[in-house]
């Protein structure tokens, strides 16, 4: 699969938006609820995602190095936004 | 052949790392108490009845780790010689990883003669002094991670420049020795931290930091072996087109 | 435009700096851990000591680690192509952009220390200082990384394995660095406002 500038450009395109969605979501601040900081990091999370896959072409890499980077992505995720969501 | 072999020594250097790993395991982690180190929150008086609890042991352990250092400068030269075969045209790699072999070999040396010389005076020295002194070693110890860092990273950018079809240390060898020397550069942070995983005992300079140095030695200690039995074949196939 | 064997073409499309990604990442996670379960039981400290890190210069630095990543990608895609002369310039954008997450970040410690936040005064500091500081170090390998290839590589010959696996390993790397700040932006700036 060759990866072209297009694909790249609608990638960064879609970054910038998911990056300044995020920032007016946390900026709401206690306003829109607990629910957000969930919201945030799945943001986060699918932005990570999709640079590991589109930028940096993990695609290329066998099943195992995808696994690896899956339980890292989900793992980092799960963490941060779990223990912001129950210690308050 | 057996008299022109210039592999003859190989296999005591190359087993001089293992030996060596054994060594400070036993000597300066078990018998030196360090499996974690001391914390360096506790108080002085705690710290001397912890020293003369353990005096003739840690003794015992920092004199095998000084005994057994040089075997790590021996293995150093090892790698040495086969970074030599790995890039044959230019040797400043493989000669930056044996001075950062051998003076990694002076971390070793250096804080357990401090460390002897705690438990040494333990019976008649000021607990403050003592603790002074312990705490010090630690600082060679830990800070002193930057010839280790110029040897792994020497390491890994000779083995990577290796032109073989398959590399005498595979890739992600070489990728694990330039990343764990460049972490190393964690250590900074050490003397800034009496608790908490940043201080010498905690979970990120002692378990992962500290341990990172005997898990990559490990790793390579392996393909160290590897690396001179793939040597050695191509030795003998040279060998035998020249006959 | 791509030639030679078939462990040629793997060591260009997956080369091996995979294995120092990987490490780093993973150790990454770890000092997460350390943050978010020393955060546990003074959330209360953490969250109010966040407040006075400024959100926007973040975002603003993550939209330009973003754009810097995008304009590197693009330089690998002409060096694909076999377009040496392209992917330099693509190279030297990303370089410009991605220079003033560096200026921002100094800016950033320096307001910070001027305003009496240094790494002692408390735990949420420390770590802040720790990460960023950290990933600060990654970027700057980055950017080396980056001039060195503008300025030592040989752009006509793009289309040789051990080029082209340069240029496609330091995009890897400086896409890490982008990638560790997705994590490192919302978890020290953007949750604590929540």
């Amino acid at each position: 699969m060759i990866t072209t500038a297009r694909t790249l450009t609608i990638t960064w395109i879609a970054l910038i938006v998911a990056t300044v969605a995020a920032f007016v979501l946390c900026e709401m601040g206690t306003d829109v609820g607990r629910w957000a900081i969930w919201a945030a990091m799945l943001i986060a999370a699918l932005k990570a995602g999709v640079v590991l896959h589109v930028f940096m072409e993990l695609h290329e890499g066998t099943i195992a190095w995808k696994l690896a980077f899956g339980v890292w992505l989900s793992f980092c995720t799960v963490l941060i936004a779990g223990l912001y969501y129950f210690t308050t | 052949m057996t008299e022109r072999d210039p592999y003859r020594y190989m296999g005591v250097l190359a087993w001089s790392g293992p030996i060596f790993l054994l060594g400070a395991i036993l000597g300066w982690a078990v018998l030196g108490h360090n499996l974690p180190p001391y914390s360096p929150a506790r108080s002085p008086e705690e710290f001397l009845e912890f020293i003369q609890t353990n005096q003739y042991q840690i003794q015992l352990g920092m004199i095998i780790m000084m005994t057994v250092a040089p075997l790590y400068l021996m293995w150093g030269y090892a790698v040495t010689r086969i970074m030599q075969k790995a890039d044959a045209y230019n040797d400043i790699m493989a000669t930056l990883q044996l001075w950062g072999a051998g003076f990694t070999m002076l971390v070793f040396f250096v804080p357990c003669g401090l460390w002897i010389g705690v438990t040494f005076r333990a019976d008649s020295m000021d607990a403050a002094s003592l603790r002074f002194m312990f705490d010090t070693a630690w600082m060679f110890f830990d800070t002193g991670f930057s010839p280790v860092t110029m040897q792994f990273c020497a390491f890994g950018v000779c083995f990577l420049s290796d032109p073989r079809e398959v590399p005498l240390m595979p890739r992600w060898v070489s990728w694990l020795g330039i990343w764990v020397g460049i972490s190393f550069f964690v250590f900074m942070l050490m003397p800034f931290f009496k608790e908490g995983p940043l201080a010498r005992d905690g979970m990120l300079m002692f378990w992962i930091e500290f341990s990172l140095f005997f898990w990559f030695l490990v790793i390579a200690c392996v393909y160290v072996f590897k690396a001179i039995g793939k040597l050695k074949a191509e030795h003998a196939a040279s060998g035998a087109v020249a006959a | 435009m791509q030639s030679g064997t078939a462990a040629d073409r793997a060591s260009v499309n997956f080369p091996s700096i995979w294995a120092f990604i990987l490490a780093d990442c993973f150790s990454f996670a770890i000092l997460f851990t350390i943050v978010m379960t020393e955060r546990i039981g003074q959330s209360d400290l953490f969250d109010k000591a966040a407040r006075h890190l400024d959100a926007q210069l973040g975002l603003v630095n993550t939209l330009i680690l973003i754009t810097g990543s995008w304009l590197v990608a693009l330089a690998v895609v002409a060096a694909r192509r076999g377009d040496g002369a392209g992917a330099r310039k693509w190279l030297l954008a990303a370089i410009a952009v991605s220079s003033a997450f560096g200026a921002i970040k100094l800016y950033e410690y320096s307001a910070k220390i001027g305003a009496g936040f240094t790494p002692i005064t408390n735990d949420f500091f420390t770590y802040y200082y720790m990460l960023t500081g950290l990933h600060f170090l990654h970027y700057i390998g980055g950017m080396a990384a980056l001039i060195a290839l503008v300025f030592n590589l040989d752009f006509s010959k793009v289309s040789e394995t051990s080029v082209l696996r340069w240029i496609v390993s330091v995009g890897i790397f400086w896409h890490m660095v982008d990638l560790l700040w997705l994590f490192i932006y919302p978890m020290l700036y953007l949750l604590p406002l929540i």
